[in-house]
């Protein structure tokens, strides 16, 4: 019975994206020849990147930080950190309009730096699409370093420290590496969850076109049959994506710890 | 060096010892790597430089992470039970090595050992008994 309830899930979730994605391949690879979805495919997976990137520095840093503290830290403050997953994302938008816009905080930092763009606000900025993207992906990849840091046995580390090696030795040479299946996973959901943001950047950065952007304003102008050849391409990206988190996932050296 | 020995276990035999061993600022170039072929070989596991540590038995792990341990530039070395899983008939070939590495390096050697025995390389013991010191030092007959 679970088998059969379960295989209607699966159904559920399975057959929309299939039917979606029934489009010819030619169709598909026209895409690329279209100035608009290149610079749109180009615009969101560097974007994308970068945020992957950023949260993967400051996510190890933290996930760090609190697996090395008492767990009632992490349940006081992972919970505040998920906050940006639970809100509607045009919220997290509108949220992130008040640091970006003209008098906000990071604009006043910029100016201070002498980097505030011509328009002296970073809204419709690829800066504006990569912060969308970071606020949105960061507590997903916090966990995840959290949880990879929390499950190397300490007994390496107290194995390097002993053996005569430094904190940062310690870190780079033992501890990172083996986390790094974790950290490299954590990163690549990041990517696929900032390249497939759509409510937050539609408020901070309409222009440029990212793909998502791209793909409702074809919707809503064009209708569905336009749109259904970038919808498969998008939904191919994340079948990629998911392929490539399957083969960095599990990490075999916790198993062997 | 722990009883429940660890290897560092992204890295091979080799890398493992080549780690502590480049921490010790008096094995430097060829020098190193003669140190660890040298021990590796007295402790018979030179052939398994190669090898993923979770390739490795109980007592080729402890004998490598002993290698390890007499590799690092520590001034202080406190080896719990060093012999618990190494075969009868290395047993000697440790000790040896103990004794040879503690008239060679100016270091502290502590071992502790709920049966010690007269192969043991000591200089002195100290007996304890439920987590108390019983007696002083005393120099050991074979020394």
């Amino acid at each position: 019975m679970a088998g059969i309830v379960g295989t209607l899930l699966v159904a559920f979730l399975i057959v929309p994206l299939v039917q979606l994605c029934w489009v010819s391949p030619a169709a598909i690879a026209g895409l690329f020849r279209v100035p608009e979805v290149r610079d749109a495919l180009v615009l969101t997976f560097i974007c994308a990147a970068i945020a992957a990137a950023l949260g993967l520095v400051f996510s190890a840093a933290l996930g760090y930080f609190l697996a090395r503290r008492p767990i009632w830290l992490s349940r006081l403050l992972l919970p505040l950190l998920d906050i940006p997953l639970l809100i509607p994302h045009p919220v997290a938008g509108i949220a992130l309009l008040l640091l970006l816009a003209r008098p906000g905080a990071l604009n006043q930092f910029l100016q201070w730096l002498h980097l505030s763009p011509d328009s002296g606000s970073l809204l419709g900025t690829p800066v504006a699409i990569v912060a969308a993207m970071l606020f949105v992906s960061a507590p997903y990849q916090t966990q995840v370093c959290r949880q990879a840091f929390a499950g190397v046995d300490p007994a390496y580390a107290l194995r390097a420290r002993t053996l005569g090696a430094g904190p940062w030795q310690t870190l780079f040479h033992v501890e990172l590496p083996l986390v790094r299946r974790n950290l490299i996973g954590g990163a690549a959901l990041a990517l696929a969850r900032s390249a497939s943001e759509f409510g937050a950047i539609l408020v901070v950065a309409y222009f440029p076109k990212t793909l998502p952007v791209l793909i409702y304003e074809k919707f809503s102008t064009q209708g569905l049959d336009a749109v259904r050849p970038l919808a498969a391409l998008m939904v191919l990206a994340g079948l990629l994506l998911q392929a490539a988190l399957h083969f960095l996932q599990p990490n075999e050296l916790m198993e062997h710890a | 060096m722990p009883q429940r020995w660890r290897l560092f276990p992204h890295w091979n035999v080799a890398h493992n010892l080549r780690f502590a061993a480049h921490l010790n600022s008096n094995l430097r170039g060829s020098k190193q790597r003669m140190r660890i072929l040298q021990l590796a070989q007295r402790l018979q596991v030179a052939h398994l430089l190669k090898r993923p540590t979770r390739a490795l038995s109980g007592g080729e792990t402890q004998r490598i992470a002993l290698i390890q341990t007499l590799l690092s530039p520590a001034k202080v070395l406190l080896l719990d039970e060093p012999l618990s899983a190494v075969d009868a008939a290395l047993q000697s070939a440790v000790l040896e090595l103990l004794g040879e590495d503690s008239a060679e390096y100016p270091r502290i050697c502590l071992i502790a050992v709920h049966r010690p025995h007269s192969g043991h390389p000591m200089q002195g013991t100290l007996p304890i008994e439920k987590g108390q010191l019983i007696s002083e030092a005393k120099p050991a007959t074979n020394s």
